[in-house]
Protein backbone atom coordinates (compact mmCIF):
# COMPACT_ATOMS: atom_id res chain seq x y z
CA UNK A 1 0.00 0.00 0.00
CA UNK A 2 1.72 3.24 -1.18
CA UNK A 3 1.84 6.00 1.47
CA UNK A 4 -0.30 9.09 1.40
CA UNK A 5 2.34 11.93 0.52
CA UNK A 6 2.84 14.60 3.34
CA UNK A 7 3.13 18.43 2.50
CA UNK A 8 5.08 18.47 5.86
CA UNK A 9 8.24 16.45 4.53
CA UNK A 10 10.60 18.65 4.26
CA UNK A 11 12.11 20.76 6.99
CA UNK A 12 13.60 23.80 5.54
CA UNK A 13 12.30 26.30 7.89
CA UNK A 14 10.77 24.75 10.70
CA UNK A 15 9.33 27.89 12.29
CA UNK A 16 7.09 27.33 9.39
CA UNK A 17 6.40 24.35 8.85
CA UNK A 18 4.67 23.67 12.40
CA UNK A 19 1.19 25.29 12.96
CA UNK A 20 1.44 24.18 16.49
CA UNK A 21 5.04 26.72 16.51
CA UNK A 22 3.48 29.12 14.52
CA UNK A 23 0.14 29.76 17.20
CA UNK A 24 2.80 29.56 20.10
CA UNK A 25 4.77 32.27 18.97
CA UNK A 26 1.73 34.08 17.98
CA UNK A 27 1.02 34.21 21.28
CA UNK A 28 3.95 35.34 22.28
CA UNK A 29 4.12 39.34 23.95
CA UNK A 30 6.73 39.68 22.40
CA UNK A 31 5.20 40.52 18.76
CA UNK A 32 3.12 43.74 20.06
CA UNK A 33 6.70 45.33 21.21
CA UNK A 34 8.07 45.78 17.54
CA UNK A 35 6.62 48.51 16.81
CA UNK A 36 9.64 49.90 14.80
CA UNK A 37 13.07 48.28 13.32
CA UNK A 38 14.34 49.80 15.99
CA UNK A 39 12.80 48.90 18.97
CA UNK A 40 12.55 45.45 17.22
CA UNK A 41 16.08 45.48 17.27
CA UNK A 42 16.57 45.89 20.69
CA UNK A 43 13.49 43.87 21.70
CA UNK A 44 15.74 40.75 19.72
CA UNK A 45 18.63 41.44 21.24
CA UNK A 46 17.11 41.81 24.97
CA UNK A 47 15.50 38.66 24.21
CA UNK A 48 18.54 36.49 23.13
CA UNK A 49 20.29 37.60 25.96
CA UNK A 50 17.48 36.18 28.08
CA UNK A 51 17.28 33.01 25.92
CA UNK A 52 20.88 31.98 25.63
CA UNK A 53 21.41 32.40 29.25
CA UNK A 54 18.87 30.64 30.55
CA UNK A 55 18.68 27.32 27.96
CA UNK A 56 22.64 27.60 29.04
CA UNK A 57 22.30 27.34 32.89
CA UNK A 58 18.70 24.95 32.51
CA UNK A 59 20.94 22.74 30.74
CA UNK A 60 22.32 21.52 34.67
CA UNK A 61 18.76 21.40 35.79
CA UNK A 62 19.53 17.22 35.70
CA UNK A 63 22.68 17.71 37.73
CA UNK A 64 21.20 20.22 39.85
CA UNK A 65 17.59 19.31 40.71
CA UNK A 66 14.63 15.86 40.42
CA UNK A 67 11.95 16.85 37.97
CA UNK A 68 9.62 18.38 40.31
CA UNK A 69 11.89 21.69 40.87
CA UNK A 70 13.18 22.20 37.14
CA UNK A 71 10.16 24.47 35.71
CA UNK A 72 10.78 26.59 39.14
CA UNK A 73 14.60 26.92 37.81
CA UNK A 74 13.83 27.84 34.61
CA UNK A 75 11.73 30.50 35.77
CA UNK A 76 14.04 31.79 38.04
CA UNK A 77 16.95 32.02 35.74
CA UNK A 78 14.48 34.07 33.19
CA UNK A 79 13.50 36.27 36.11
CA UNK A 80 16.84 36.76 36.71
CA UNK A 81 18.27 37.62 33.28
CA UNK A 82 15.16 39.05 32.14
CA UNK A 83 15.68 41.61 35.89
CA UNK A 84 19.91 42.03 34.65
CA UNK A 85 18.46 43.41 30.87
CA UNK A 86 15.85 45.73 32.48
CA UNK A 87 18.59 47.23 34.48
CA UNK A 88 20.99 47.18 31.79
CA UNK A 89 17.93 49.14 29.61
CA UNK A 90 17.69 51.43 32.27
CA UNK A 91 20.70 52.41 32.40
CA UNK A 92 21.50 52.79 28.44
CA UNK A 93 18.31 53.19 26.79
CA UNK A 94 15.96 55.00 29.61
CA UNK A 95 13.65 56.44 26.88
CA UNK A 96 13.50 53.37 25.41
CA UNK A 97 12.19 51.93 29.03
CA UNK A 98 9.97 54.40 29.71
CA UNK A 99 7.92 53.86 25.88
CA UNK A 100 7.46 50.28 26.57
CA UNK A 101 6.67 50.01 30.27
CA UNK A 102 5.96 46.49 30.50
CA UNK A 103 9.52 45.49 28.76
CA UNK A 104 10.48 43.49 31.60
CA UNK A 105 7.27 41.16 31.77
CA UNK A 106 7.62 40.98 28.01
CA UNK A 107 10.30 39.49 28.00
CA UNK A 108 10.33 37.33 30.63
CA UNK A 109 7.09 35.97 29.61
CA UNK A 110 8.15 35.50 26.13
CA UNK A 111 11.28 34.13 27.83
CA UNK A 112 9.51 31.07 28.90
CA UNK A 113 7.22 30.60 26.01
CA UNK A 114 10.06 30.11 23.56
CA UNK A 115 12.23 27.99 26.00
CA UNK A 116 9.36 25.99 26.71
CA UNK A 117 8.46 25.75 22.46
CA UNK A 118 12.04 24.85 22.45
CA UNK A 119 12.20 22.32 25.07
CA UNK A 120 8.58 20.66 23.66
CA UNK A 121 10.11 20.90 19.63
CA UNK A 122 11.32 17.43 19.20
CA UNK A 123 7.53 16.19 20.49
CA UNK A 124 5.69 18.53 17.40
CA UNK A 125 8.49 17.13 15.08
CA UNK A 126 11.44 19.80 15.54
CA UNK A 127 14.42 17.07 15.84
CA UNK A 128 17.81 18.87 17.08
CA UNK A 129 19.85 21.61 18.03
CA UNK A 130 20.01 22.95 14.22
CA UNK A 131 16.54 22.87 14.07
CA UNK A 132 16.09 25.24 17.35
CA UNK A 133 18.86 27.36 15.79
CA UNK A 134 17.00 27.61 12.46
CA UNK A 135 13.38 28.69 14.51
CA UNK A 136 15.55 31.41 16.40
CA UNK A 137 17.07 32.61 13.47
CA UNK A 138 13.48 32.41 11.77
CA UNK A 139 12.14 34.28 14.65
CA UNK A 140 14.36 37.24 14.57
CA UNK A 141 13.59 37.63 10.81
CA UNK A 142 10.19 37.83 11.32
CA UNK A 143 10.23 40.32 14.56
CA UNK A 144 12.45 42.61 12.72
CA UNK A 145 10.48 42.05 9.43
CA UNK A 146 7.17 43.11 11.73
CA UNK A 147 9.22 46.44 13.05
CA UNK A 148 9.61 47.34 9.57
CA UNK A 149 6.26 46.99 8.43
CA UNK A 150 4.58 48.12 11.12
CA UNK A 151 6.60 51.51 11.08
CA UNK A 152 5.87 52.08 7.92
CA UNK A 153 2.16 51.56 7.95
CA UNK A 154 1.35 52.47 11.30
CA UNK A 155 3.34 55.62 11.29
CA UNK A 156 4.13 56.28 7.48
CA UNK A 157 8.17 56.78 8.75
CA UNK A 158 11.05 54.37 8.00
CA UNK A 159 14.10 54.70 10.41
CA UNK A 160 11.88 55.94 13.18
CA UNK A 161 13.67 55.78 16.95
CA UNK A 162 16.63 55.61 16.34
CA UNK A 163 16.94 58.71 18.83
CA UNK A 164 16.20 56.07 20.96
CA UNK A 165 19.97 54.76 21.15
CA UNK A 166 21.95 57.39 19.41
CA UNK A 167 20.63 60.36 20.76
CA UNK A 168 18.15 63.27 20.38
CA UNK A 169 20.32 64.65 16.73
CA UNK A 170 19.19 61.54 15.25
CA UNK A 171 15.57 62.39 15.04
CA UNK A 172 16.39 64.22 11.92
CA UNK A 173 16.87 60.54 10.27
CA UNK A 174 13.37 59.68 10.58
CA UNK A 175 12.00 59.91 6.82
CA UNK A 176 8.54 60.10 6.50
CA UNK A 177 7.36 57.93 3.26
CA UNK A 178 3.55 57.77 3.53
CA UNK A 179 1.20 60.72 4.16
CA UNK A 180 0.14 60.99 7.52
CA UNK A 181 -3.35 61.08 6.16
CA UNK A 182 -3.00 57.30 4.81
CA UNK A 183 -1.56 55.73 7.48
CA UNK A 184 -3.50 52.77 9.06
CA UNK A 185 -3.42 53.05 12.88
CA UNK A 186 -4.75 49.66 13.83
CA UNK A 187 -1.19 48.73 12.78
CA UNK A 188 -0.36 50.74 16.28
CA UNK A 189 -2.57 48.52 18.35
CA UNK A 190 -1.71 44.43 19.62
CA UNK A 191 -4.02 43.57 17.38
CA UNK A 192 -2.02 45.64 14.27
CA UNK A 193 0.67 43.48 15.62
CA UNK A 194 -0.67 39.69 15.12
CA UNK A 195 -2.91 40.58 11.56
CA UNK A 196 0.91 41.83 10.06
CA UNK A 197 2.55 38.01 12.11
CA UNK A 198 -0.46 36.42 10.29
CA UNK A 199 0.22 37.86 7.17
CA UNK A 200 3.89 37.48 7.13
CA UNK A 201 3.42 33.56 8.12
CA UNK A 202 0.98 33.11 4.94
CA UNK A 203 3.44 35.24 2.64
CA UNK A 204 6.55 32.94 3.75
CA UNK A 205 4.36 29.63 3.66
CA UNK A 206 2.63 30.31 0.46
CA UNK A 207 5.11 29.68 -2.54
CA UNK A 208 6.65 27.20 0.03
CA UNK A 209 3.60 24.91 0.06
CA UNK A 210 2.92 25.59 -3.48
CA UNK A 211 6.23 24.18 -4.76
CA UNK A 212 5.90 21.19 -2.33
CA UNK A 213 2.19 20.57 -3.85
CA UNK A 214 3.67 20.82 -7.68
CA UNK A 215 6.18 18.45 -6.38
CA UNK A 216 3.71 15.84 -5.14
CA UNK A 217 1.71 15.90 -8.06
CA UNK A 218 4.48 15.16 -10.31
CA UNK A 219 4.56 11.47 -11.69
CA UNK B 1 21.57 -17.34 40.46
CA UNK B 2 21.45 -14.14 39.09
CA UNK B 3 23.76 -11.30 40.36
CA UNK B 4 21.91 -8.25 40.55
CA UNK B 5 23.62 -4.77 40.49
CA UNK B 6 22.06 -2.01 42.39
CA UNK B 7 22.91 1.05 39.86
CA UNK B 8 21.05 3.45 41.91
CA UNK B 9 23.32 5.30 44.04
CA UNK B 10 25.42 5.74 40.56
CA UNK B 11 22.42 7.54 38.59
CA UNK B 12 22.00 9.97 41.26
CA UNK B 13 24.41 12.61 41.87
CA UNK B 14 25.49 13.51 44.91
CA UNK B 15 24.53 17.19 44.56
CA UNK B 16 21.06 16.10 43.09
CA UNK B 17 20.37 14.58 46.50
CA UNK B 18 19.32 18.10 48.00
CA UNK B 19 17.63 19.74 45.81
CA UNK B 20 15.71 22.41 47.75
CA UNK B 21 19.36 23.59 49.37
CA UNK B 22 20.59 23.73 45.24
CA UNK B 23 17.34 25.77 44.91
CA UNK B 24 17.79 28.27 48.22
CA UNK B 25 21.38 28.62 47.22
CA UNK B 26 20.96 29.93 43.20
CA UNK B 27 18.07 32.01 44.94
CA UNK B 28 20.65 33.85 47.22
CA UNK B 29 23.43 34.02 44.47
CA UNK B 30 21.14 35.57 42.21
CA UNK B 31 19.84 37.42 44.90
CA UNK B 32 22.86 38.94 45.81
CA UNK B 33 24.13 39.87 42.07
CA UNK B 34 21.37 41.88 41.53
CA UNK B 35 21.48 43.72 44.79
CA UNK B 36 25.50 44.42 43.92
CA UNK B 37 24.35 45.02 40.01
CA UNK B 38 21.69 47.23 41.06
CA UNK B 39 23.86 49.18 43.62
CA UNK B 40 26.64 49.75 41.25
CA UNK B 41 23.74 50.96 37.93
CA UNK B 42 20.81 53.26 40.60
CA UNK B 43 22.94 56.17 40.22
CA UNK B 44 22.95 56.33 36.56
CA UNK B 45 19.47 54.83 36.45
CA UNK B 46 18.27 58.00 39.17
CA UNK B 47 20.17 60.30 35.92
CA UNK B 48 18.58 59.34 33.13
CA UNK B 49 15.48 59.44 35.28
CA UNK B 50 16.40 63.54 36.17
CA UNK B 51 17.14 64.23 32.48
CA UNK B 52 13.86 62.06 31.11
CA UNK B 53 11.56 64.13 33.26
CA UNK B 54 13.41 67.19 32.64
CA UNK B 55 13.07 66.42 28.80
CA UNK B 56 9.54 65.93 29.16
CA UNK B 57 8.96 69.20 31.04
CA UNK B 58 11.21 71.05 28.38
CA UNK B 59 9.16 69.43 25.88
CA UNK B 60 5.74 70.30 27.77
CA UNK B 61 6.19 73.64 29.08
CA UNK B 62 7.35 74.71 25.79
CA UNK B 63 10.56 76.74 27.62
CA UNK B 64 14.19 76.50 27.45
CA UNK B 65 14.67 75.01 31.27
CA UNK B 66 18.50 75.35 32.66
CA UNK B 67 18.92 71.83 33.50
CA UNK B 68 20.72 72.45 36.84
CA UNK B 69 18.23 75.58 37.75
CA UNK B 70 15.20 72.95 37.68
CA UNK B 71 13.28 72.29 40.69
CA UNK B 72 10.10 70.01 40.93
CA UNK B 73 8.44 69.29 44.41
CA UNK B 74 5.25 67.61 44.93
CA UNK B 75 2.01 68.85 46.64
CA UNK B 76 0.05 66.02 48.34
CA UNK B 77 -3.64 66.79 48.20
CA UNK B 78 -6.52 65.53 51.03
CA UNK B 79 -8.55 63.24 49.59
CA UNK B 80 -11.77 65.56 49.65
CA UNK B 81 -9.28 67.82 47.49
CA UNK B 82 -8.62 64.79 45.34
CA UNK B 83 -12.64 64.29 44.94
CA UNK B 84 -12.91 67.54 43.26
CA UNK B 85 -10.62 66.52 40.49
CA UNK B 86 -12.23 63.15 39.87
CA UNK B 87 -10.21 60.91 41.70
CA UNK B 88 -11.15 58.29 44.57
CA UNK B 89 -7.51 57.97 45.96
CA UNK B 90 -5.07 60.84 47.14
CA UNK B 91 -2.99 62.49 44.16
CA UNK B 92 -0.47 64.96 44.13
CA UNK B 93 -0.06 68.38 42.26
CA UNK B 94 3.49 68.55 40.80
CA UNK B 95 5.33 72.43 40.88
CA UNK B 96 7.71 73.40 38.94
CA UNK B 97 10.62 75.57 39.79
CA UNK B 98 13.26 77.47 37.38
CA UNK B 99 15.65 79.49 39.10
CA UNK B 100 13.97 79.11 42.26
CA UNK B 101 10.80 80.35 40.85
CA UNK B 102 7.49 78.73 40.63
CA UNK B 103 7.01 78.76 36.72
CA UNK B 104 4.24 75.88 36.79
CA UNK B 105 1.65 73.54 38.72
CA UNK B 106 0.54 70.12 37.02
CA UNK B 107 -2.88 69.49 38.05
CA UNK B 108 -3.87 66.13 37.52
CA UNK B 109 -7.60 65.54 36.68
CA UNK B 110 -9.92 62.34 36.04
CA UNK B 111 -13.21 63.02 33.79
CA UNK B 112 -16.08 62.19 33.73
CA UNK B 113 -17.37 59.25 31.62
CA UNK B 114 -15.83 59.42 27.99
CA UNK B 115 -16.88 56.98 25.67
CA UNK B 116 -15.14 53.81 27.00
CA UNK B 117 -14.52 55.23 30.27
CA UNK B 118 -12.60 57.50 32.39
CA UNK B 119 -9.84 59.70 31.02
CA UNK B 120 -6.60 61.06 32.89
CA UNK B 121 -5.62 63.55 32.32
CA UNK B 122 -2.28 66.26 33.26
CA UNK B 123 -3.02 69.88 33.13
CA UNK B 124 -0.34 72.64 33.19
CA UNK B 125 -1.16 75.59 35.05
CA UNK B 126 0.44 78.63 35.10
CA UNK B 127 0.88 80.43 39.15
CA UNK B 128 -1.57 83.13 37.43
CA UNK B 129 -4.12 80.11 36.14
CA UNK B 130 -3.43 79.82 32.87
CA UNK B 131 -3.35 76.48 30.63
CA UNK B 132 -0.17 75.93 29.74
CA UNK B 133 -0.12 72.77 28.37
CA UNK B 134 -2.95 69.27 28.51
CA UNK B 135 -1.37 66.32 27.88
CA UNK B 136 -3.71 63.01 28.34
CA UNK B 137 -2.42 60.27 30.63
CA UNK B 138 -4.50 57.51 30.46
CA UNK B 139 -7.30 56.65 28.48
CA UNK B 140 -9.37 53.45 26.83
CA UNK B 141 -10.52 55.32 23.65
CA UNK B 142 -10.31 53.84 20.32
CA UNK B 143 -7.14 54.61 18.94
CA UNK B 144 -7.34 56.08 15.30
CA UNK B 145 -10.49 58.17 16.23
CA UNK B 146 -9.18 60.06 19.03
CA UNK B 147 -5.46 60.40 17.41
CA UNK B 148 -5.74 63.72 17.12
CA UNK B 149 -6.78 64.47 20.55
CA UNK B 150 -4.61 62.21 22.41
CA UNK B 151 -1.32 62.41 20.70
CA UNK B 152 1.36 64.46 23.03
CA UNK B 153 1.91 67.56 20.02
CA UNK B 154 -1.77 67.75 19.12
CA UNK B 155 -2.76 70.23 17.79
CA UNK B 156 -6.36 70.68 19.47
CA UNK B 157 -4.88 70.20 22.71
CA UNK B 158 -2.88 73.10 22.20
CA UNK B 159 -6.28 75.39 21.72
CA UNK B 160 -6.53 75.22 25.60
CA UNK B 161 -3.11 77.22 26.33
CA UNK B 162 -4.01 80.45 27.47
CA UNK B 163 -7.14 79.52 29.13
CA UNK B 164 -7.97 80.56 32.69
CA UNK B 165 -11.57 81.09 34.66
CA UNK B 166 -11.66 84.12 35.88
CA UNK B 167 -15.33 85.04 36.24
CA UNK B 168 -18.00 82.98 38.67
CA UNK B 169 -17.69 79.45 39.52
CA UNK B 170 -21.75 78.92 38.55
CA UNK B 171 -20.87 78.85 34.94
CA UNK B 172 -20.92 75.00 33.51
CA UNK B 173 -18.09 73.72 31.83
CA UNK B 174 -20.16 73.23 28.47
CA UNK B 175 -21.08 77.12 28.61
CA UNK B 176 -17.72 78.19 29.63
CA UNK B 177 -16.50 76.55 26.35
CA UNK B 178 -19.41 77.47 24.30
CA UNK B 179 -18.97 81.16 24.67
CA UNK B 180 -15.28 80.50 23.95
CA UNK B 181 -16.20 79.01 20.63
CA UNK B 182 -14.13 75.68 21.13
CA UNK B 183 -14.40 73.65 18.53
CA UNK B 184 -15.03 69.46 19.34
CA UNK B 185 -13.24 66.72 17.07
CA UNK B 186 -14.96 65.56 14.74
CA UNK B 187 -15.48 61.61 15.13
CA UNK B 188 -14.53 61.59 18.44
CA UNK B 189 -17.01 64.71 19.98
CA UNK B 190 -17.60 62.16 23.51
CA UNK B 191 -13.82 62.66 24.28
CA UNK B 192 -13.21 65.80 23.27
CA UNK B 193 -15.68 67.13 25.95
CA UNK B 194 -14.81 64.74 28.19
CA UNK B 195 -11.31 66.52 28.12
CA UNK B 196 -12.93 69.98 27.90
CA UNK B 197 -14.43 68.93 31.69
CA UNK B 198 -11.48 67.58 32.85
CA UNK B 199 -9.57 70.85 32.18
CA UNK B 200 -12.60 73.23 33.37
CA UNK B 201 -12.39 70.93 36.64
CA UNK B 202 -8.59 71.35 37.29
CA UNK B 203 -8.70 75.30 36.54
CA UNK B 204 -11.82 75.68 38.83
CA UNK B 205 -9.95 73.21 41.71
CA UNK B 206 -6.81 75.75 41.20
CA UNK B 207 -9.00 78.87 41.37
CA UNK B 208 -10.57 77.74 44.62
CA UNK B 209 -7.72 76.47 46.29
CA UNK B 210 -4.93 78.66 44.71
CA UNK B 211 -3.84 80.23 47.73
CA UNK B 212 -3.57 76.88 49.89
CA UNK B 213 -1.75 75.52 47.01
CA UNK B 214 0.72 78.46 46.95
CA UNK B 215 1.20 78.15 50.51
CA UNK B 216 1.33 74.94 51.18
CA UNK B 217 4.71 74.06 52.33
CA UNK B 218 6.44 71.67 49.61
CA UNK B 219 5.99 67.70 50.72
CA UNK B 220 8.47 66.52 48.82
Amino acid sequence: MKAEPSIRTSHNEPIFDHKAMIGLIGLSPIIIMATSFVSSIITLLSLMFVLILTKAFYSFKDFLFEKRFKFLYMILLVSFFSTLVDLFIQTKLYDFHQKSNLFILIIAAHSLLFVSVLNAAPKIGVQNTLSNIKIIRSFSLLLIAQGLIRELFAYGTIFRDFDIIFGTFTSSWTIQVINENMIVPIFQTPVGAIFIYAFLITGVNYPVIKNRKKNINKP
Amino acid sequence: MSLKLNTNEFEVPIINKYPTLNLAFIVLLFLIILIFVNSKLAEDIEKNRQIYEHKNLKQALEIDLAPDGIFVNSINLSREMTEQLGYDEEENIVSVYSDAKLISLIIPSKTKRAYNGKIELRVYVSPAGEVMKVLVDEHNETIGIVDEIIKKDSSWTSKFKGIMITKTNDESWEDYFSKQNFDVVTGASITSRSIQEGVYKALLFYKENKQRILSTKNES
